[in-house]
């Protein structure tokens, strides 16, 4: 009796065993996937490599794309020749240039890509493609690719994970993609970066600016054009603005300086600030909990105002009529009225944070 | 090698840009630690997801309705039943994860009451002492309880434990810690929440001038509700699949700095 009990348990227990096994044969057999480095943007067609540097005579229209195999950064730089030139350095020097030409219905496409350079070949050092970065010394070696271009050069979408891009005086598009990288863009004809959490610096562009991200910096100085911000975290700053502005963040700081055109500026957590004189057009300034605030010159000829704060204080150097308090038993609080002759149309605004407009000396433009 | 020399090294492994020892003596310590590997694998899960990542920019002023006539397709499931039978007529998990996640299940479990049984009578102390949150701002909807009432400017304030002993403890709110910086996720969670807390401040307000409203005026007042919720209910769900898309989170706030807006145009103007 009770070796057929041991038996019987013995026969469950390598039955459960082998369903066990058979249910993790799928789990077992699998062997660990080798990690992948992601590849890099197929260049078109045939290539041929240069050894410090590649010049291609070009007309309009030309096209432009660039890329770099290592972290390096990316410089693009516009001038006055119709010729292409590009380089690829390091701290051992020259490195090589990959380069690609396309002909196309909309012109010649290049394209530039930064590699390594075989130094131990002597001959050539561009002839090999090395698998893995040469050794120099402990630190991974970056190749830059640095590129001077037609300013009429038309340049496709850059997209970047670490490597740095600056584009300077060029009179097209601008469309940088960068994870991590930081994104300057100044002279350019419009400009649209998104990153995640590279900073972004855009300084003198001539048409639209278009910036989304998510923990990155923002700076934009002396726009010409309209410029649209979205960031979840980092500060965004305009300065010496003409276009219109459009401003969202959710946790970083929004400061505005000169700035001419309308402004739409809201926050969640974090606070609003502009200075500077009044142009003509409509100002709201709105955030959900922090501080919204204003400084004007004490010389401000004139505005129309709406000052409010659902749980915060509401403060104004500047005495206006009050047309439109709240109720005292609101706990809202709210000032509404005209200045001087009126004008423009300011909207300040928090629901528990202070809104405050300011006098405040005016001091000499520094806007060029 | 050691993880800590690893994990410096996983950037430049993934782009590629170490030197072939280098390389060799990372991938043999990949091999063996599966800590590295499986941050080298997000690593790579985060550079795909850039990597496919388009945008087009265009601040689309046909959003809301696209949002609107969508949420409107949308149906519910017939009865509970059904969506019962649904969601266990496939399997969504294969058996062999299954039965690994039953086993991860059992240890942790087995991990935490060990800790839980071993912990010190001083750190129980210190944190029955501790100052608490009054409530999760989550829970306070629909609870009706004068005890979880949201009031302004004191919800916020940390106020002492009343019962600390025999209760089981809600958890502290988690501080952000101050040598690491708060993510992208937790600064929108955070800004949801304002959000939350001020459409439960003006909740109240809202529902004692409702009473003076026309009929009319009030059903108007609450379709526009119901079409904000719904944008709200929407872009959420955009955020939860992209917590880090800038403009995801864009619209959802403004989503819900619209229904803050129309409840204050109805309490206080």
């Amino acid at each position: 009796m009770i070796k057929q009990l041991i038996v019987g348990k013995a026969l469950l227990l390598a039955k459960t065993i082998l369903i066990l096994l058979a249910l993790l044969e799928p789990v077992l057999a699998q062997a660990p996937i080798p990690p992948q480095a992601p590849e890099h943007p197929q260049p078109p067609q045939t290539r041929e490599r240069k050894f410090g540097r590649a010049v291609v005579a070009v007309e309009r229209p030309v096209r432009l794309a660039v890329d770099n195999r290592t972290t390096g950064r990316i410089k693009v730089n516009g001038w006055d020749r119709d010729e292409v030139e590009a380089r690829a350095i390091s701290e051992r020097g020259e490195e090589v240039v990959i380069l690609a030409i396309n002909e196309t219905e909309k012109g010649k496409l290049l394209y530039f890509k930064a590699d390594y350079a075989d130094l131990d070949n002597g001959t050539d050092p561009s002839a090999r493609v090395l698998d893995h970065p040469p050794s120099f010394g402990f630190r991974t070696l970056q190749v830059h690719l640095e590129v001077n271009v037609p300013r009429y050069a038309e340049i496709e979408q850059i997209t970047v994970i670490r490597s740095d891009v600056e584009v300077v005086g060029v009179n097209t598009r601008v469309k940088v993609f960068g994870n991590r990288s930081t994104v300057v863009l100044k002279q350019v004809g419009s400009a649209h970066v998104y990153t995640r959490t590279g900073n972004i610096e855009i300084e003198n562009t001539n048409g639209l600016v278009e910036i989304a991200t998510s923990t990155g910096a923002v700076r934009v100085t002396g726009s010409k054009g309209a410029a649209r911000i979205v960031a979840i975290a980092g500060p965004v700053e305009v300065k010496c603005s003409r276009g219109r502005i459009d401003v969202a963040n959710t946790h970083g700081s929004i400061d505005l300086m000169n700035v001419d055109g309308d402004v739409d500026a809201v926050a969640t957590t974090s606070s609003v600030r502009f200075t500077g004189r009044l142009g003509n057009g409509r100002y709201l300034l709105k955030s959900m909990s922090g501080r919204v605030e204003m400084f004007l010159p004490i010389n401000t000829a004139g505005f129309d105002a709406v000052l409010s704060s659902y749980l915060g204080m509401v403060e104004t150097d500047f005495p206006f009529g009050v047309v439109g308090e709240s109720a005292p038993n609101q706990s809202e609080r709210r000032l509404a009225g005209k200045f001087g002759n009126g004008g423009p149309q300011i909207t300040l605004d928090s629901f528990e944070g202070l809104v405050r407009l300011t006098k405040s000396q005016p001091e000499p433009s520094t806007c060029k | 090698m050691q993880c800590k020399q690893a994990w410096l090294l996983l950037d430049d492994y993934m782009d590629r840009e170490l030197s072939f020892e280098t390389a060799a003596q990372l991938g043999l310590h990949l091999d063996e630690c599966p800590g590295c590997a499986a941050e080298l694998k997000r690593l790579h899960a985060e550079n795909e997801v850039y990597a496919t990542y388009e945008r087009g920019f265009e601040f689309d002023p046909a959003l809301w309705g696209g949002v609107r006539s969508r949420i409107a397709e949308t149906t519910l499931p017939k009865n509970f039943s059904s969506w019962l039978i649904a969601l266990f007529a496939a399997p969504r998990i294969s058996i062999p994860v299954t039965v690994a996640l039953v086993l991860l299940a059992v240890l942790v479990t087995a991990k935490f009451m060990n800790t839980a049984n071993k912990m010190s009578p001083e750190h129980a102390v210190a944190t029955a002492d501790g100052h608490q949150l009054k409530v999760e701002l989550e829970k306070d909807f629909g609870s009706g309880s004068e005890e979880k009432e949201i009031r302004p400017r004191e919800t916020m304030l940390p106020i002492r434990q009343s019962t600390p002993r025999a209760e089981p403890r809600r958890p502290l709110k988690a501080p952000l810690k101050s040598s690491q910086p708060p993510s992208p996720q937790q600064l929108v969670r955070e800004a949801e929440k304002k959000y939350l807390a001020a459409i439960a401040i003006l909740s109240r307000r809202v529902a004692e001038r409702e009473l003076t409203l026309t009929p009319e005026a009030r059903l108007k007042f609450e379709e526009t509700l119901a079409a904000i919720d719904r944008n709200i209910a929407e872009t959420t769900q955009a955020v939860r699949r992209h917590p880090e898309d800038p403009m995801a989170v864009h619209y959802m706030l403004t989503a819900y700095a619209r229904k803050v807006e129309v409840m204050r145009e109805m309490t206080g103007f």
